[in-house]
């Protein structure tokens, strides 16, 4: 495990039961995009809008969390069928659109004050009680840091929602084809 | 030549923000919602704003009701977003080193350092 700065992650290191292990910096994680509106194209290189990530999600509230889906993990017809009941793009029907990150990019992003962590990676699978398309032990989480700002400081989390979506810079067809944005 | 292709471009990108309403509960999740009518104007406003200057933002809806407007230009980025609490926050961009800007309530303040902060990225 590699940590460039210190950061309130305790989760970090844990393996919940039925997780393959705790998130290694070497994994990419994976999500399925939404709307091609989510897709910014930033010098030829497509990222996720920081839209794309709900600020209830990284603030950890009401038992949230970014969800992705440990690739090395997760079999590729999985992460297809995932996200093609996420997807909205009619466009994409037949060929979701997913967009990954490498977790040690992830690990690397700090906060404001440029020495603390932003964001931890926590293994965190689902069960099939409270996960609609079923228990999902490749599940992660992407979580702000302890200690999080408060809810009124919305700079704050505006600036943590792009630095974490700009870092889903991987993005392609579940198929492995490249994605043209759609007008 | 130019004001004419803009206001059409503009009126382009005002149709496509509106598209955003139809967006249907739970699109994005428990209890997601579309951007509502106020988020919307407050998005088409900036969009006719604009400094002659600039681009046209990339449009892009949350979850939550918001509308977030981001702009490129080569190593420089702003990202705005208009909440449906009334808040429009701000962050600049520089290679990947953020810089929040400002956090405007819009029931009190106009969006005008917005348009100054685009005028800023393209000049």
């Amino acid at each position: 495990m590699m940590t460039v700065a210190p950061g309130g992650c305790p989760d970090e290191a844990n393996v919940p039961t039925g997780a393959p292990g705790a998130i290694s910096d070497s994994e990419t994680v994976v999500r399925g995009v939404v709307l091609s509106a989510h897709l910014l194209d930033q010098n030829g290189t497509l990222i996720l809008t920081p839209a794309a990530i709900r600020e209830d999600d990284l603030a950890a509230r009401k038992g949230r969390s970014v969800s992705v889906l440990r690739e090395p993990h997760t079999s590729p017809q999985e992460t297809t069928r995932r996200a093609l009941a996420l997807n909205q793009q009619q466009e994409w029907q037949g060929d979701p659109v997913v967009a990954r990150a490498r977790v040690a990019e992830l690990r690397k992003l700090l906060d404001n004050t440029n020495s603390w962590r932003l964001v931890c990676v926590n293994a965190d699978p689902t069960t099939a009680a409270l996960d609609s398309l079923g228990a999902c032990p490749t599940h992660g989480s992407i979580v702000r840091s302890d200690p999080k700002p408060n809810v009124k400081d919305r700079l704050s989390w505006f600036a943590a929602r792009i630095a974490v979506a700009t870092a889903f810079n991987l993005v392609s067809h579940a198929s492995g084809g490249p994605v043209t944005p759609i007008p | 030549m130019r004001s004419i292709d803009l206001h059409a471009e503009q009126d382009t990108l005002c149709r496509r923000i509106h598209e955003f309403a139809k967006l249907e509960a739970g699109w994005n999740g428990d209890d997601s919602v579309a951007p509502n009518e106020a988020v919307i104007a407050e998005a088409c406003k900036i969009v006719r704003e604009l400094p002659n200057n600039a681009q046209l933002p990339h449009v892009s809806p949350s979850a939550d009701g918001e509308i977030g407007l981001s702009w490129l230009s080569g190593n420089k980025r702003l990202e705005a977003l208009i909440q449906p609490e009334g808040y429009l926050v701000l962050v600049r961009a520089l290679d990947h080193q953020l810089t929040p800007v400002a956090e405007i309530n819009l029931r009190e303040r106009s969006s005008s350092p917005l348009l100054e902060e685009v005028a800023a990225l393209y000049r």
